[in-house]
């Protein structure tokens, strides 16, 4: 990126947090016990910062994270090196990213960038420079997440009893969700038990073989998926093994579906695979299980698109979209030369498609294309 | 509840708080068990502490207030041997006793149990099913190195976990072990009539005791180990997950490795802190904190944690033990 793109960008976000210091300041939660951390416009990492409530403010001004993170842990001395921090307690996070859901393929926009001219190309081997593959949050790629989310709301409300008003959901401020849990009930637990608090959601090394519960959620869900035809049961199981399946749940009775399944050793084998590879809630489980992790403060902006960590209230998820909710908003518009923005609509109005053109477009849309490399600043300077 | 059904209670559950309430009232001074006419009560207690270690129980006895009485001083005994070991081998013995008691008494006795051990626990109206606090049972079923006690085995309701009588009777006896564990180290003064006891017990158990000091898999080497653990090992310089660092730490721990030997290995960790890794390893060891010796995962949970990398040997085996075991017995040959 050219030096003054990144100024560009630093300014916006100056001048966001000038303007949202205060809102940072009430969303977080026992903030003097938390450990902040921050990746500047130099891309270093700094941790172990300890903030009072009253110096944040001014502490953000005079530091403009580019990522700003908080730990998801409280401490007695938030400042120390880890292990003489003094752990207090964790609030139980989920994390949902794109990333990290199988079956949902982004479409990938290359750039070449090779020096001076970044080229929008079709084919990788045509390009001499360094290749960036650059995916623009598409209307299946936010129903892919939101799928997974919703999913996990349910099951964290039915099965784990915590209460919708329990629950801060949040845009993570690129292309996933935040879940963080208020209840005080999971402030202690340790790594272990949040890994089977993760387990459970995700099914991960699930074998049916050790399930004696018939009710348990693994076997619900794959007769659920059996009666329905699930499409991707062809992705295991042969015609004539859905065929076997299908008898063994006509009579609607999970038992006996269980005690047939353990008898079959193939049939067994690849509804372990189909049971976690399909349909475990898709969490990044590393994050839920880190007692110790940092996340995006809330209200901050994330430092690869420039768009808002945004919480999201429960009955608006339907809704909810980033381009136009969780975007700065404001008047202002900047003339960039862009290499290419798909059609998009940013908060209300529809932009795009361009190629290699240059445009006036709303400022917070030329930051996020700028952050993607795909736009830049051409005003001359005096 | 007359005073024989509360007796009857103490003599089967005589950790239970309310029975250590009645016994209080109901038991001699402790000095007087001295006495002539009332050592044949010590010599019984005496068999009760070794049959314990031995795993030897009964579930059958003629009198309950003498049980109950017997349960005491057994404990007294063991206190006096001063050895952690002997007090881990006697409360795992007692709660597979509690254990089997348990499973067999009433839905009411059971719940009355669970409820005095402070388990968040509900019986369904005109239900057999039982449903215990998904916390309780997570902080619980860690300890079992079994698979099936993975919370995703079971049926979750509103954040609870809905268990037969039987796997509720085993988290009780969980539970147990540890507040009998306990209950032997509150304990400060051994008088020296019941000290003699506890001599002769550690000299009949000094086979016990030597087998525990030597590590039974002396002259292992680490190309035995497990590909796990190589791995684990391996990564080491990049830092550990907690599941990693607590495989690692319980294997090396079970083929002999001292406390020293394995702090050593963690100085290669990058944020390495020998006071906090002493005091991790401890605590695996069951030596700090929550006092509970963890077991080595099983095969199971390893690959759960995502930390399974299988070789040929390991399609034979469930448990890493296992691994060393077979590459000790092909070197033999």
């Amino acid at each position: 990126m050219k030096k003054r793109d990144l100024i560009l960008i630093e300014n916006y976000f100056r001048e966001y947090y000038y303007r949202n210091a205060d809102v940072i300041v009430r969303s977080i939660p026992s903030l003097e016990s938390r450990e902040f951390a921050y990746i500047d416009f130099d891309n270093i990492m700094k941790r172990h910062i300890a903030l009072k409530r009253k110096e944040l403010r001014t502490w953000l001004l005079e530091n403009i994270p580019k990522h700003f993170y908080h730990s998801s842990a409280y401490y007695m001395f938030p400042e120390k090196e880890m292990d003489s921090k003094e752990w207090r307690g964790t609030n139980l996070v989920f994390d949902i990213d794109l990333d990290h859901i199988i079956g949902y393929e982004p479409k990938k926009i290359v750039l070449c960038e090779d020096g001076e001219n970044n080229i929008i190309t079709e084919d990788k081997h045509e390009c001499k420079g360094k290749i960036r593959e650059i995916i623009i949050l598409d209307e299946d790629g936010l129903l892919a997440a939101r799928k997974e989310l919703l999913n996990l709301l349910e099951i964290l409300s039915r099965d784990f009893d915590i209460k919708p008003e329990e629950m801060q959901i949040f845009f993570s401020g690129a292309r996933g969700y935040h879940v963080h849990v208020k209840s005080d009930r999971f402030l202690k637990l340790d790594s272990y038990a949040r890994m089977e608090i993760k387990d459970y959601l995700t099914f991960d090394g699930i074998d049916v073989k050790y399930i004696k519960t018939a009710n348990s959620r693994p076997i619900v869900k794959f007769f659920n998926a059996i009666l329905s035809s699930d499409k991707r049961l062809k992705m295991v199981f042969s015609d004539s093994e859905i065929e076997c399946l299908k008898k063994l749940s006509s009579e609607k009775n999970l038992y006996l579906l269980l005690k047939e399944i353990k008898k079959r050793r193939n049939i067994l084998e690849k509804t372990n695979k189909f049971v976690s590879n399909f349909l475990g809630v898709q969490i990044d489980g590393v994050v839920t299980v880190d007692v110790s992790r940092l996340i995006r403060v809330p209200y901050s902006l994330h430092g690869k698109t420039g768009l808002i960590k945004t919480p999201i209230p429960y009955k608006s998820l339907d809704s909810f979209n980033p381009f136009s909710d969780a975007v700065k908003r404001g008047e202002e518009r900047i003339k960039l030369k862009i290499l290419y923005c798909p059609k998009i609509f940013w908060y209300d109005d529809e932009y795009g498609p361009y190629f290699n053109d240059e445009k006036v477009i709303p400022f917070s849309l030329g930051i996020y294309l700028s952050m993607n490399g795909l736009a830049y600043d051409i005003r001359k300077y005096e | 509840m007359f005073i024989s059904e509360e007796i009857r209670w103490v003599s089967k559950y005589p950790f239970d708080a309310k029975a250590k309430k009645l016994l209080e009232l109901i038991a001699l001074d402790i000095r007087e068990y001295a006495e002539k006419d009332l050592e044949f009560l010590l010599e019984k207690a005496y068999k009760r502490a070794y049959n314990a270690l031995e795993h030897n129980y009964s579930l059958t006895w003629e009198n309950d207030y003498q049980e109950a009485i017997l349960f005491y001083l057994s404990v007294l005994i063991i206190r006096g041997t001063q050895n952690e070991y002997l007090y881990r081998v006697f409360s795992d013995s007692e709660s597979k006793r509690a254990y089997k008691l348990l499973k067999d008494d009433t839905m009411n006795n059971l719940i009355q149990i669970a409820k005095n051990l402070e388990l968040d626990i509900r019986q369904k109206k005109d239900s057999e099913e039982l449903l215990l606090n998904f916390i309780d049972f997570i902080v619980i079923s860690r300890y079992f190195s079994s698979i099936h006690w993975k919370l995703y085995n079971f049926e979750m309701k509103e954040g609870y976990v809905v268990l037969k009588k039987r796997q509720l009777a085993r988290l009780c006896s969980q539970k147990i072990k540890e507040v009998i564990y306990e209950m032997i180290r509150e304990i400060l003064d051994i008088p020296e009539f019941i000290k003699s006891y506890s001599n002769r017990l550690k000299q009949e158990k000094s086979e016990m005791l030597k087998e525990f000091q030597e590590p039974s898999y002396s002259d292992i080497k680490e190309d035995m180990f497990p590909p796990c653990i190589k791995r684990i090992i391996n990564n080491i310089t990049l830092g550990l997950s907690h599941p990693a660092r607590f495989t690692l730490v319980t294997f090396l721990h079970r083929v002999g490795y001292s406390i020293d030997d394995i702090v050593n290995l963690f100085r290669k960790v990058p944020d390495f802190n020998e006071k906090m890794t002493r005091y991790q390893v401890e605590h695996i060891l069951g030596m700090k904190g929550s006092r509970i010796e963890y077991s080595v995962p099983s095969c199971k949970k390893i690959k759960s944690y995502g930390l399974c990398v299988p070789d040929e040997t390991c399609r034979y085996i469930r448990h890493p033990l296992q691994y060393v075991k077979r590459a000790k017995d092909r070197e033999r040959k």
